[in-house]
């Protein structure tokens, strides 16, 4: 460049994405201090039943920016019709699992020992109590797991939802709850 | 001239001011970058990279407008072209005020390409923590902060020598 007034035009353009990248860091490193210091509520993703070791595992999101810990855990057995077991109540099994921030964790439940295996219809339905940094207080988590129901997509999901809430006129029952509370 | 002079000490009596502060204040320091560690970094890079670039700067800078006051027809004396680039040469009589403006640009160019050079060690270590080379998302954000503030002294050096470069054409046109 050889003529002053293009060399300025080539300067002021060169400044203002430095000035961009400068004002975006700043921006980017106070919206992530923001979001590190809020605790959300966990998510569990996927659930999947491990025949081997009678137990099921739970893919837990944590989508917030502070660990959170699950202190409890507790399912309810519901019996399908193919099963000959009874319904039974396990609770209060103390654990200690961290989930770190914006990561997801696998948690493993085993069922009451000496029980058959889980047949088709089978509902388990998992409650798991945490706590945050930010208080003393217990919030729980509540996932109802049936086996062999199909993971369906998002849309599908949505659609069946509404279809029975326009059925039944209220939905039976969401895939995930959500409770916060004292115990 | 005078404004850069007045520039010049404006800038001695900062550098002191803060200094004597700097000093009697380091525990504090120390604690608000502890709580900032980005702009603390920010700060840093463009503080020291301002005090490597500031002989570029005040060099181009006055290397531009030399060379657009004498393309613009103004005729400044050679012993004071010579005395602010800071270079000797014997039979001054037979130099003209173009090859003394090339001589000026010439004895830049070494610290040119040191500061470029020590720009992109800066710029190349916060790519590395950008690509997750190295582990720590405090120590990313600190070079990166790091390299931005040295971002700006760099941009400067860059556009007054493109500056320079073209006002010294313009001024070999009028010679020619």
């Amino acid at each position: 460049m050889k003529n002053p007034a293009g060399v300025v035009v080539i300067s002021v353009l060169l400044a203002l994405f430095v000035g961009w990248a400068i004002g975006s860091f700043f921006t980017e490193t106070s919206v992530s201090k923001a979001i590190a210091s809020i605790p959300a509520s966990p998510i569990v993703i996927d659930a999947k039943y491990d025949r081997e070791e009678h137990s099921i595992v739970y893919s837990i999101l944590n989508p917030g920016g502070m660990p959170e810990t699950i202190v409890q855990q507790a399912f309810v057995f519901k019996p399908g019709k193919e099963t000959r077991e009874k319904g039974y109540v396990v609770s209060n099994i103390p654990v200690h699992i961290t989930l770190p921030p914006g990561e997801t964790t696998e948690v493993i439940m085993k069922l009451k020992a000496g029980t058959e295996k889980l047949h088709l219809g089978d509902v388990v339905l998992a409650t798991f109590t945490y706590v945050h940094p930010l208080s003393t207080d217990l919030y729980t988590v509540v996932h109802p797991f049936e086996m062999g129901a199909k993971k369906a997509s998002k849309a599908a999901q949505a659609a069946k939802a509404q279809k029975e809430a326009s059925s039944q006129g209220a939905p039976k029952e969401t895939s995930n709850k959500k409770e916060g509370g004292h115990e | 001239m005078r404004f850069e002079k007045i520039l010049w000490w404006l800038f001695i009596i900062l550098f002191v001011i803060g200094s004597v502060l700097i000093f009697f204040h380091l525990l504090a320091l120390g604690a608000l970058a502890a709580l900032y560690p980005e702009v603390a970094a920010f700060l840093i890079g463009f503080l020291g990279f301002w005090l490597f670039a500031n002989r570029l700067i005040f060099g181009y800078g006055g290397l531009a407008n030399s060379a657009a006051a004498y393309a613009k027809g103004h005729e400044p004396s050679k012993e004071e072209l010579l005395a602010r680039s800071r270079q000797t040469v014997s039979k001054l009589e037979d130099w003209t005020i173009t090859s003394l403006l090339a001589l000026w640009q010439a004895g830049l160019e070494p610290f040119k390409y040191a500061y470029y050079l020590a720009f992109f060690l800066v710029f190349l270590g916060a790519m590395l923590f950008e690509l997750n080379f190295f582990e720590g998302p405090l120590a990313a954000w600190a070079a990166k902060g790091l390299m931005l503030g040295a971002a700006i002294p760099t941009l400067l050096v860059f556009a007054l020598d493109l500056l320079a470069n073209a006002y010294l054409k313009e001024a070999f046109l009028r010679e020619i």
